[in-house]
């Protein structure tokens, strides 16, 4: 389990997570979810140690070092795999490094997402790029996989088999943590929303609860954020009698 | 040497450009070190010499100037091209990994934490080690050069200790 105890971030002065606590049990599926801004990508980062930060994150009752850190996996919008290298190469330099690489869920992942194996990555589309980013993360054999913002460019049939092949191939043991705009779209795959707004956590419900209330998702993620329905009728009606 | 490169420069980089760019300075400084020493040295032992008609005859009055002398600062050169060597080619490899992405989160997150500081260093400080070495040879190429060739009567005793004493 991770194990996030009063985590804060600040950038210069400004605060991007405030005293954010929050446990991510093993086998779940749990949507990240907050507008542009919110410290989704903080949280992220802050988890992999990639961020300082103040307050405590642990793995299992131990802090996240070099001895644990192959138990997270990461994949982001931002593309962390080597542009010239092959998917041959990368898979040779994550078995190295990840002793629980698994060369049979890449080669899966590969043939299924139908991806070129020979060429350099850089000459490849922004979908397969995030495609390949996503696969990496799955393949390393990771306790815990964090992605954030993975399908940013990607098509919507694109995604949704993503989201079916993630939950066919995942073992029980398996966490993800995804970081999304794409709320009604995961709604239907995550087993747990985390709501965040300016640095602090304001929702987190199992999605279970939320069908036994007969609430959807996207509903409660506006209630959450107080959001207000006729916002924009408002705006539209404001700016047309200026106009006149 | 395809192989070692790759398993020690961040994966997928090109170092073409960056072998090539060495290569040169190398050759660049040797050759400037080597003609600005045997030039200076030349010079210095040419003025032993005085010539009657077509004869060159050694004045044993004059005194050859001490190695160090000569040497001066013609080595110096090779120092500071290691130290470029060194540096440059580490800044831009860990560069590298912000270029076309953000590889530096995989490396970082690797459990191995000494991987990226070794893909990133490890090639330089070879760089820079060729520098210092071919330094110190081309250090000992010019003294023996200056002992063996430099007429006894005109050579001043202690030219070892002297080189010394410059540390001291």
């Amino acid at each position: 389990m991770i194990e996030i105890n009063g985590l804060k971030k600040q950038y210069g002065h400004t605060t991007a997570l405030k005293d954010v606590s929050l446990s991510l049990p093993q086998g779940e599926i749990v949507g990240l979810f907050g507008e542009n801004g919110a410290g989704k990508t903080t949280l992220i980062k802050c988890i992999l140690g990639l961020l300082r930060y103040k307050g405590d994150i642990a793995l299992d009752g131990e802090a996240i070092t070099r001895k644990n850190i192959s138990r997270l996996s990461f994949a982001t919008s931002e593309h962390s795999f080597f542009p010239n290298l092959t998917p041959a190469a990368h898979a040779q330099f994550y078995a190295e490094h990840f002793p629980r690489f698994s060369e049979r869920r890449f080669k899966g992942l590969m043939e299924f997402f139908e991806l070129p194996k020979g060429r350099s990555l850089y000459s490849w589309s922004a979908g397969q790029k995030n495609q390949f980013e996503v696969i990496l993360s799955l393949s390393q054999g990771a306790d815990y996989v964090l992605m954030d913002e993975p399908f940013a460019g990607n098509d919507v049939f694109n995604r949704e088999d993503f989201y079916k092949m993630l939950l066919g191939i995942l073992e029980p043991h398996e966490t993800v943590l995804l970081s999304t705009h794409l709320i009604e779209e995961v709604s239907g795959f995550i087993s747990r929303a985390v709501l965040l707004r300016k640095g602090e956590i304001i929702g987190d419900v199992q999605t279970i609860d939320l069908d036994e209330q007969g609430r959807d998702l996207m509903d409660f993620v506006k209630e959450m954020y107080r959001y207000r329905t006729d916002r924009v009728s408002r705006a539209i009606n404001d700016i047309a009698e200026e106009e006149e | 040497m395809k192989d070692f490169l790759e398993r020690n420069l961040p994966p997928g980089y090109v170092c073409k450009t960056e072998l090539l760019a060495v290569a040169l300075a190398f050759c660049w400084t040797v050759l400037s070190s080597l003609i600005g020493f045997l030039n200076g040295y030349l010079n210095e032992r040419q003025a032993l010499y005085f010539r009657t008609g077509t004869e060159l005859i050694l004045d044993e009055s004059r005194v050859m100037p001490d190695f160090v002398t000569i040497l001066g600062d013609k080595l110096q050169i090779m120092i500071i091209f290691a130290l470029l060597v060194l540096i440059l080619p580490t800044v831009i490899h860990y560069a590298y990994y912000y270029s076309g992405g953000k590889s530096i989160y995989l490396m970082r997150r690797l459990p191995n934490g000494w991987e990226l500081h070794r893909r990133s260093l490890f090639i330089p400080l070879l760089y820079a080690l060729l520098f210092v070495i071919t330094a110190v040879i081309l250090f000992l190429i010019f003294y023996t050069v200056y002992m063996n060739f430099t007429p006894e009567a005109c050579l001043m005793p202690g030219q070892w200790q002297k080189i010394w004493s410059v540390f001291q």
